[in-house]
């Protein structure tokens, strides 16, 4: 083999092995924006409604219940039943249900405590309803207590509506830290990202190496096209890195939750307290002098043994949970990444092609 | 050195189809039932134990919403194999629709029995298994607290009841709270009287849906109650107390020291919660601490049961059916020795450690029995029952409206809705 021949097959050696990195590198980019993009629209799309209506709607219920039970407590029943912030309450918990039950990350098992949610919340309206129509009829008042407590044991009793709802958010939380981890099951785990900058930096390395080459082997100033494409992959490797900090806000979104969570459980803390206090000076005042059983007497003992708990305001809570969706919305946003990212390694390519052309077609008639 | 690369790759594959072969080759169950928690661990036990005879894995939901969830799944056309149902008319509600399948090619020749009568729901067929059963015919007390000999005669209730009143000492535990079914406790008292004051005929008919709410017998059946009940010191706590106390902890009262009562009506399963730990740290034992003796009157007795059906006729699920039916089966949650968990099969003998459980088996194997007539009656009905327990505990004195309200609601409910089901003898 001659000199010449030997010089053109490695320019096409070389020419074939930038454009199968180029190849490579455009399936790994591809996989890292999408896996990126996908979990951060699950995430802000679903993922964070599941979680944090999930929360909504435990503390809607415990206000709707200390509602109704301030209601009965005052009197205020005799005419307006148990109120119209338990009916707002009521309509709002039941509203974040829906919600959840739209965005539910936590599947079969998800789905079926909400069946089971749905089955309770329906028997403790029925309950309150009960015990407005007894507090209302002469006679029946002990009756209407009853109903009262029969109600705020179906919130409150364990495997309740409030444990299920526990439950249900525990799951979705879970579901969204798998999410944040691992990204979508059906892609690859999000863990592996850093894996889609080797094929950028090898084809980077490359084409140095190739425009070294050039220059020691034919003397020729800098290739123009192979350092535009340099430059494209360049500016691609600071994409992708870029994506990584994109996973960083998702990160964020996580840690964000968790401070909503933890100011709706201080609500729920709130709401019960004073609710369920309420209830046992109600069922005290309807009780005969031997008492009102073991199992209310125990609840009124452990409610005395309880002191006033504080919640957070509730612009405050809402503020956080603002800063959650502004959060997920903003990871979620690509700036066009999925079409420029293509876009911009078929430009590699181009470039690379057009970068040997000249040199190998010298060579075309001397092999 | 030269690698064998594909024959590792061969040796892998061969292992790895083996391992997924051997994990599924006789396939699954899908099994559904209302047990949670320490209940579901112990019928898993029971579903282990079919798998590790039989080789068939089996996937258990356990979901205490399970009208709702059966009901949906139904609908959408996947229900699970084999359901377990916690009452004869759930089971007979989906025999109607046509979505269960009979156990007669399924079990073969059955022993005969009041069982196997109660298992056909009112059909011709056998629609059911028996996984577990409870007694209801059954006054508890501390054996160290009753006094005189065990009333045999309604009058010997009647008279104990109204002395231990007249000395002050409280009579009854009662709890009617058990949302959102609160006052099913007081259904099972006037069941009980009225069947053994007007038979087991009679019963089956009111329970079919074939008896005015106010015929005198029912009616009776109720101011029995009252009398019992309803006088003043006659219950711990009074009416208030009674509508407040969950039925869980109604019996506890049973062992403190005074006692706060001295007898309890209710189920067998009732015996799982009276062997908590007393505040002195010692447990009650059945026969030693506590004991029970059967309603008085007739020997028939009100039984409630869990029953499993078959909604998939796939070889699996029969095999499951088959394995629950056997006796084999039907010994292992009671063997658990939690003492609240009892057979439906005769010849499951040598697991009731003591005499009160042994008499419950016993009682619930042998001589008349008639499932619980607020779990056949439409639901409904029995919501109506419920809440009309609750009213008259409350106020006794609104009978005559509350019993010409149920009226009401039986003409209400269609008669293809109410299920014929004659006690077993």
């Amino acid at each position: 083999m001659t000199r010449t021949s030997r010089t053109r097959a490695r320019l096409v050696r070389l020419r074939a092995a930038l454009l199968a990195g180029t190849l490579l590198m455009l399936v790994t980019s591809v996989w890292a924006v999408r896996i990126v993009q996908d979990t951060a629209e699950t995430v802000r799309d679903r993922t964070t409604d599941a979680v944090l209506e999930t929360a909504a709607a435990r503390a809607a219920l415990t206000a709707a219940d200390r509602a109704a039970i301030a209601s009965f407590a005052s009197g205020e029943v005799a005419l307006a039943g148990p109120g119209q912030d338990y009916t707002n309450q009521l309509a709002t918990a039941n509203q974040s249900l829906a919600k959840v039950a739209e965005a539910n990350q936590a599947g079969g098992g998800g789905a079926g405590r909400l069946q089971v949610v749905a089955g309770l919340l329906a028997a403790y309206a029925s309950a309150i309803g009960q015990a407005d129509a007894h507090y209302r009829q002469p006679g029946a008042e002990t009756l209407g207590a009853a109903d009262l407590w029969y109600a705020s044991r179906l919130l409150h009793s364990p495997g309740g509506v409030l444990e299920q709802l526990s439950g249900l958010q525990a799951d979705q939380r879970q579901a969204m830290v798998e999410q944040l981890d691992e990204g979508s099951p059906a892609l690859p785990p999000l863990w592996l990202l850093p894996v889609s900058l080797l094929a950028p930096i090898a084809v980077l390395v490359l084409l140095g190496l190739t425009q070294w080459w050039l220059y020691r082997w034919f003397r020729r100033r800098l290739n123009l096209s192979l350092l535009a494409a340099s430059v494209v992959t360049g500016g691609l490797v600071v994409a992708l890195i870029a994506l990584l900090g994109q996973q960083g806000d998702l990160d964020d979104v996580r840690t964000r939750t968790d401070v909503v969570l933890a100011d709706r459980q201080a609500e729920v803390a709130k709401n019960d307290a004073a609710g369920q206090q309420m209830l046992a000076s109600v069922l005290t005042s309807r009780c005969e002098a031997a008492g009102c059983g073991v199992t209310v007497g125990a609840f009124q003992t452990a409610q005395r043994a309880g002191g006033v708990v504080l919640g957070r305001a509730q612009e405050l809570i809402d503020a956080d949970t603002q800063r959650v969706v502004a959060g997920a919305a903003t990871a979620a946003e690509s700036g066009g990444r999925e079409l420029l990212v293509p876009a911009a390694v078929l430009a590699v390519g181009g470039l690379v092609l057009l970068g040997l052309y000249r040199r190998i077609d010298e060579y075309r008639y001397h092999a | 050195m030269r690698t064998h690369r594909p024959l590792w790759i061969l040796l892998v594959a061969v292992l790895l189809g083996g391992v997924a072969c051997s994990a599924g080759a006789k396939g699954t169950v899908t099994v559904l039932a209302s047990w949670t928690g320490a209940e579901e661990d112990d019928f898993r036990k029971v579903l282990q134990a079919f798998t590790d005879k039989t080789g068939i894995e089996f996937d258990y939901r356990g979901t205490r919403a399970l009208d709702q969830v059966l009901t949906s799944d139904v609908q959408r056309g996947t229900p699970p194999d084999v359901a377990v149902l916690p009452n004869p008319g759930s089971l007979a509600g989906y025999v109607r629709q046509g979505k269960l399948k009979p156990l007669g090619d399924v079990l073969g020749e059955q022993p005969t029995g009041s069982w196997q009568t109660l298992e056909k729901v009112g059909t011709r067929q056998q629609y059911g298994v028996a996984v577990k059963a409870d007694l209801k015919s059954a006054v508890w007390y501390a054996t160290a607290n009753l006094p005189g000999p065990k009333p045999v005669t309604w009058a010997d209730l009647l008279a104990l009841s109204g002395k231990l009143t007249a000395d002050g000492r409280t009579p009854w535990c009662l709890g009617l709270g058990a949302p959102p079914t609160s006052g099913w406790p007081g259904t099972d008292w006037i069941e009980d009287i009225l069947l053994h004051t007007a038979g087991p005929e009679f019963y089956q008919s009111w329970a079919a849906g074939k008896v005015a709410w106010t015929a005198p017998e029912i009616r009776k059946a109720w101011t029995d109650w009252g009398a019992l009940v309803t006088p003043a010191g006659a219950v711990r706590g009074g009416a208030a107390a009674a509508l407040l106390t969950d039925f869980g902890d109604a019996g506890r009262p049973l062992f403190t020291t005074p006692p706060g009562c001295l007898l309890e009506h209710q189920a067998s399963f009732t015996m799982g919660g009276y062997r908590l730990p007393r505040a002195d740290g010692t447990t009650p034992e059945p026969a030693k601490d506590f004991d029970f003796f059967r309603f008085p009157g007739p020997q028939v007795a009100e039984v409630s049961a869990d029953l499993a059906g078959l909604f998939n006729d796939t070889p699996q699920a029969r095999e499951l059916m088959k394995f629950l039916a056997s006796d084999e089966a039907q010994r292992i949650w009671p063997g658990i020795h939690r003492g609240n968990v009892f057979s439906v099969s005769k010849t499951v003998t040598g697991v009731y450690d003591d005499d009160v459980n042994r008499r419950v088996a016993q009682t619930l194997t042998e001589g008349r029995l008639c499932f619980d007539a607020s779990d056949l009656m439409p639901a409904i009905m029995t919501d109506a029952f419920y809440r009309a327990v609750l009213e008259y505990v409350n106020n006794p004195g609104r009978l005559t409206d509350l019993l010409q309200q149920l009226e009401t609601v039986r003409r209400s409910v269609p008669a293809v809705d109410w299920l014929d089901v004659p006690c077993g003898q």
